[in-house]
């Protein structure tokens, strides 16, 4: 079994040991009352093979609320161990405190903040968007079974084990093989790879949703807020994700095979890491605040009673932060010594971002003005916010000051920092839109009281605990101290830990509300589908909506489409005329990404101990499943006019009663003069659907996702490209470019590629003019010199291995590997791909869904041409040129 | 912990002060202070208002105030966007001014006026702190001597994993990298103990690298080059591979006879076999 043995278990360690025994308990106390209830089937077929949005969206949300638990659990030992390990070892021994250090900050990032927020994404965005679903409702699942099957990977390893010791952004060298031996690591890497594919999937999903994907008339400026920021996350997903890919595979090289990007020996550059890493890691950051920002700018709105302030403003903004997120990497090492030019510059773009978020929280004060403000708990929270985030984000212009950071770098003061800005931020963000969106999820609303209760133990818990940790910085104590020896420091640290049991109240709090609203759920019943007077698209539908989401898709025709409509029927006391319903087709339930995280679960779990045999059987396995999905007929099923006509006439009755104003506090706002917005705005504009007419065809949102995805993988080339750059001339005493590189057989190399794009291409055409015979012989050549130049780059690699230039030879050469190992390993994706395609196209002829593959097979495939050109001129003419 | 100690040592910090960066002892700490207090003076101008004008609107515009004038469909204003784009543009040019000129003036490899500065090597160790004197061909062990009112040139480097190196009295931290050479400009005005450690996280032993810096008067460091010149232990390359091998909460150690090119060995890698096991 690799390197599984009995040793893996931690017998001898109470804590983790007593913790894993307690949850595997009560794993398998829930499993067996579910399998006692018999809800074996209902989950199966209603949860795990969903492919509804609305259903993974609160999937997402769920394991998200568990897994802050998790990290808060580790976040209270951490404050617990250091009120008391003044001059003593406290009650954590630091190889069991530098896990939980890790593993908090990697659940808190990864599987909290940015679950959640993808979570809200996937619920709402479709319901705002005035659609019935995401642009690939299979993927969309995929994603978040492989992001459950990241969660469960880091969670074995609290029994079979150990996490990483190395901080949750595991630098090298301490993450290398030399100093951290042991498999804490390699969790750490195969769990956030696997995650990473499916945000990645997540990011290009949405992308081509928003941009495709839309109710007819609702223009890009009349999206909502909300819509516009899930948009600029998305697009920092593809952008950035790309490059922590990248650098973790190079790592995990290192760590494999002997590669030496971040070793510190043969030419290896741990510097390179903490760039790359931050590359990623900055976007990051805006990947969860972004959709935040939007939360909190839809209950402002709404709990206003007003349009958000300045929408075109926040449009900008959010563009611009978007933008600049990627050109302030470096405020994160301004102690590496980069000197002054360069660090004054990342300082100050930095703290350009402060203007665009400085615009946000003006806009969003301005909002509250001339509103009706009602403190219901979303808005507690956003008001929250505001005061806790401007205080962050004035602690973090200050470390964008490079001679303040000196002196604040890694000290607990950056600790607070980022935690007012992820609380403050993301999480306040969070528990806003559970709350706001809760009733539309379920049918009822939570519990106020208990919302409340838990609100202000969060708040103040939040203040107590990490205003102390300001002071601490202050005071020069630093992160990540098992241990210390300043008597000074201990009585900010024990307030601290008195915070951090608020926060504990208020989650205890969070609990009960969920349990008290279920039981009361029949009170709390949100009839009407509008509980807190919205503004947007999914308080038209019913709460919960009906699967479909819309019957007929809304016509839109200015910002807050849903406002105007429901003004109009208030004024009228009657609802809209009964539209003429049409059948429509849904996508059917899959298996395919719960199928595939199993083997996903396989996979990792076997490569990071070692064990080859199942690795095979896991990848064979996941790609047998994508098999089987593309191989089905029928992927929708069809809901007739008749039965929409039902279901939505139920939804118009319910409505009843906002439209006579007997819900309590709906009723039409009396507006002086002609109305600013919406109808004016209509009225002026030629064609009232803004010239969008409504989702694009199934063939252009494939294409254009592809394309999306195809951006992506170009970024993660460019990362393993600039690897190369940086270490070209890292040769440590071995073979340098120029007399190593075989021109000739490179050059034949390029020929066959070039030509197979040429072959794929008129096979493409053949499939268009529906020719199989045609298409068959083109996919064939393509494939044939396909395996031609991988038998040609592979003996060009046995070569070179068996000349000592390896791999692990030198820096250059493992960056050389790797990137043109990279091509080589989407090569064989390709060919895999291609002989797939071709046994459909036999056994299926050209059924309309793999003649859209085709289309993004033969997009795929000239993009390795195009890669492979920049990789021969770049790396091989470049290299050996005199 | 028992309240009376807990009490005594909160007196103890705000009479004696608790030895953070806003207390101090040397002219870059001075100067970081004070542009860590401007900066924030300047935020707070903006800061403070907005955290008012949130309560403030809030609590004026609530539903159940009828005084407060129901504005429905204001949603925009020229005017008002121009000042809420104005604002957050004009602190930002002024303290990226601040930003620019601080990275440079305290730009840590800018040497300190003065007299000639003491050099001083430092190798990051699992898990301890080598400083070196070369000039004098002394070394320490966790724990630093250093003349008061004198320029210290520290050169930087690791044996292996990164560690930041910093004493907050005295200012700038900077990173210590293996194969690299970091360089930092320091100096203490006051005698006194200062507390140094790692500020970056390097591994089991990571929360035991403290160590003392003793700022001392020219006439008693003198007094500890000639101590340690007649009594320590020698630092040959056996000896220095022992203290590489890892170790934790290392106690303070002197040595005398340093090899001169300690320092660019460990630099290079050529001391031989010096990882952990």
């Amino acid at each position: 079994m690799g390197k599984l043995t009995w040793s893996a278990i931690p017998f001898d360690q109470p804590i983790p040991l007593i913790t894993s025994i307690i949850l595997i308990i009560s794993i398998l106390g829930i499993l067996a009352w579910i399998t006692a209830r018999g809800h074996w089937t209902y989950l199966w077929r209603e949860w795990f093979t969903s492919v509804d949005h609305k259903r993974i969206g609160i999937m997402y949300c769920i394991l998200a609320l568990v897994m802050l638990i998790r990290g808060f659990a580790d976040a209270i030992m951490m404050r617990g161990q250091q009120a008391v390990a003044l001059h003593s070892q406290g009650y954590l021994v630091a190889e069991h405190f530098d896990q939980i250090f890790s593993a908090h900050g990697t659940i808190m990032i990864f599987f909290v903040a940015m679950t959640f927020m993808i979570g809200l994404m996937n619920f709402v965005v479709p319901l705002q968007l005035g659609v019935r679903d995401v642009a690939f409702p299979t993927f969309n699942s995929t994603s978040f079974w492989l992001t459950a099957t990241a969660v469960l990977l880091v969670n074995i390893s609290l029994f079979i084990g150990e996490f990483a010791q190395t901080g949750w952004l595991v630098y090298p060298p301490l993450s290398e093989l030399r100093y951290s031996p042991g498999v804490g690591v390699d969790y750490y890497l195969w769990a956030i790879q696997i995650s990473g594919i499916g945000t990645l999937l997540t990011g290009v999903n949405f992308v081509t949703t928003i941009l495709k994907i839309r109710a007819p008339g609702m223009t890009l400026t009349r999206m909502p807020i909300f819509c516009w920021t899930a948009l600029a996350a998305s697009l920092l997903i593809v952008a950035a994700f790309p490059i922590l890919t990248a650098t973790l595979g190079m790592l995990l090289l290192d760590r494999y095979l002997g590669f030496h990007f971040f070793t510190t020996d043969f030419g290896g550059n741990p510097m390179m890491y903490v760039n790359l890493i931050w590359a990623w890691g900055h976007p990051e950051v805006y990947i969860l605040i972004l959709p935040a920002f939007g939360v909190f700018s839809e209950v402002f709105s709404t709990f206003s009673g007003k349009p958000l302030f300045g929408y075109r403003s926040m449009i900008i903004a959010t563009m611009a932060i978007c933008i600049l997120s990627f050109l302030v990497w470096l405020h994160h090492f301004f102690t590496m010594g980069a000197g002054a030019n360069v660090n004054g510059f990342f300082g100050i773009m930095t703290m350009i971002i402060a203007v665009p978020t400085g615009v946000k929280i003006f806009n969003w004060l301005f909002t509250m003005w001339g509103g009706r403000v009602r403190f219901q708990v979303p808005m507690l929270w956003s008001i929250a916010f505001i005061v806790t985030f401007v205080i962050g984000g004035m602690t973090g212009v200050l470390l964008a000051v490079p001679p303040a950071d000196f002196v604040l770098h890694n000290s607990l003061f950056l600790v607070a920092h980022f935690h007012n800005v992820v609380i403050g931020g993301v999480l306040f963000g969070a528990f806003a839109g559970y709350t706001y969106w809760f009733p539309k999820a379920f049918g009822f609303k939570l519990d106020e009281r208990f919302g409340k209760a838990a609100f202000w133990f969060w708040v103040v818990g939040f203040y107590v605990a990490f205003m102390p940790l300001y002071v601490l910085g202050l005071k020069g104590m630093t992160r990540r101290m098992q241990h210390y020896d300043v008597p000074a420091w201990q009585p900010w640290l024990i307030v601290a830990a008195v915070g951090a049991g608020l926060i504990l109240c208020g989650i205890a709090c969070q609990v009960v509300q969920l349990v008290v609203s279920i039981r009361n759920r029949e009170q709390l019943r949100d009839l009407t589908g509008d509980p807190w007077d919205g503004r947007t698209l999914e308080w038209i539908t019913g709460s919960p909506p009906p699967p479909f989401n819309f019957a007929v898709l809304p016509n839109v025709v200015a910002e807050e489409a849903y406002w105007d409509i429901k003004q109009i029927a208030l004024e009228s006391r009657r609802l809209t005329d009964l539209p003429e319903y049409k059948s429509i087709e849904m996508p059917r339930n899959s298996p395919t990404g719960f199928v595939v995280a199993f083997f996903a679960v396989l996979t990792g779990f076997a490569l990071i101990w070692q064990i080859w045999w199942m690795v095979i059987i896991g990848l064979i396995g996941a790609f047998g499943t994508f098999v089987v999905f593309a191989w089905r007929d029928h992927s929708e099923y069809k809901l007739s006019a008749t039965e929409l006509k039902r279901i939505d006439g139920e939804r118009r009755k319910a409505r009843v009663a906002l439209v006579e104003g007997k819900e309590q506090g709906i009723t039409a706002v009396k507006y002086k003069g002609p109305r600013a917005h919406g109808s004016k705005q209509a009225a002026v504009t030629a064609q009232p659907d803004g010239g969008f007419k409504g989702p694009a065809s199934k063939r252009i949102v494939t294409g254009y996702g592809f394309w999306i995805f195809l951006l992506s993988d170009f970024i993660l080339f460019a990362g393993f490209y600039a690897a190369y750059a940086v270490l070209s001339h890292a040769t440590a005493g071995g073979p340098a470019p120029k007399n190593l590189f075989d021109l000739k057989t490179v050059a034949i190399e390029t020929a066959c590629l070039l030509l197979s794009s040429f072959t794929c291409g008129m096979a493409t055409l053949a499939s268009s003019a529906r020719n199989l015979r045609w298409t068959q012989i083109g996919y064939l050549i393509t494939g044939a010199l396909g395996v031609v130049f991988l038998t040609l780059e592979f003996t060009e690699f046995a070569r070179m291995i068996g000349h000592g230039a390896g791999p692990g030879r030198s820096a250059f050469l493992s960056a050389f590997f790797a990137l043109v190992g990279l091509h080589g390993l989407h090569v064989s994706i390709g060919l895999l791909w291609l002989g797939t395609m071709m046994a459909q196209f036999w056994a299926k002829g050209f059924r309309a869904d793999i003649v859209r593959r085709a289309l993004c097979f033969g997009l795929f495939w000239h993009a390795l041409d195009i890669i492979w050109v920049g990789i021969f001129t770049n790396v091989y003419l470049l290299g050996t040129s005199p | 912990m028992r309240l009376d100690r807990m009490l005594s040592s909160v007196a103890l910090c705000a009479l004696s002060g608790c030895g953070g960066v806003l207390e101090p002892r040397g002219p870059v700490g001075a100067a970081e202070k004070l542009i860590l207090i401007d900066s924030l003076a300047v935020m707070l101008v903006i800061v403070v208002p907005v955290i008012l004008a949130t309560i403030g609107f809030a609590w004026w515009f609530r539903a159940t105030n009828a005084r407060a004038k129901y504005l429905p469909d204001w949603n925009f204003s020229g005017h008002l966007e121009l000042i809420i784009w104005a604002v957050p543009t004009l602190v930002i040019t002024f303290l990226g001014g601040i930003a620019w000129f601080g990275s440079h003036t305290l730009d840590p490899y800018r040497g300190l006026p003065g007299p000639k500065p003491i050099e001083v090597e430092v190798v990051s160790l699992d898990w301890k702190w080598l400083f070196i004197y070369p000039d004098e061909r002394l070394a320490s062990v966790n724990q630093l001597i250093i003349p008061v009112g004198t320029p210290l040139h520290f050169r930087l480097t690791s044996s292996g994993v990164m560690n930041s190196f910093f004493v907050p009295q005295l200012g700038s931290q900077i990173y210590t990298m293996a194969g690299m050479i970091s360089q930092l400009n320091l100096q203490a005005d006051t005698p006194g103990n200062y507390h140094g450690l790692s500020a970056q996280f390097s591994g089991e032993g990571f929360a035991g690298m403290g160590f003392e810096v003793r700022a001392v008067s020219a006439e008693d460091y003198a007094r500890w080059i000639a101590d340690t010149r007649a009594a320590a232990a020698t630092l040959d390359t056996t000896a220095y591979l022992e203290l590489a091998q890892p170790s934790k909460n290392t106690p303070a150690a002197v040595f005398r006879s340093v090899d001169p090119g300690l320092f660019e060995a460990i630099v290079n890698e050529t001391v031989q076999s010096a990882g952990p096991p």
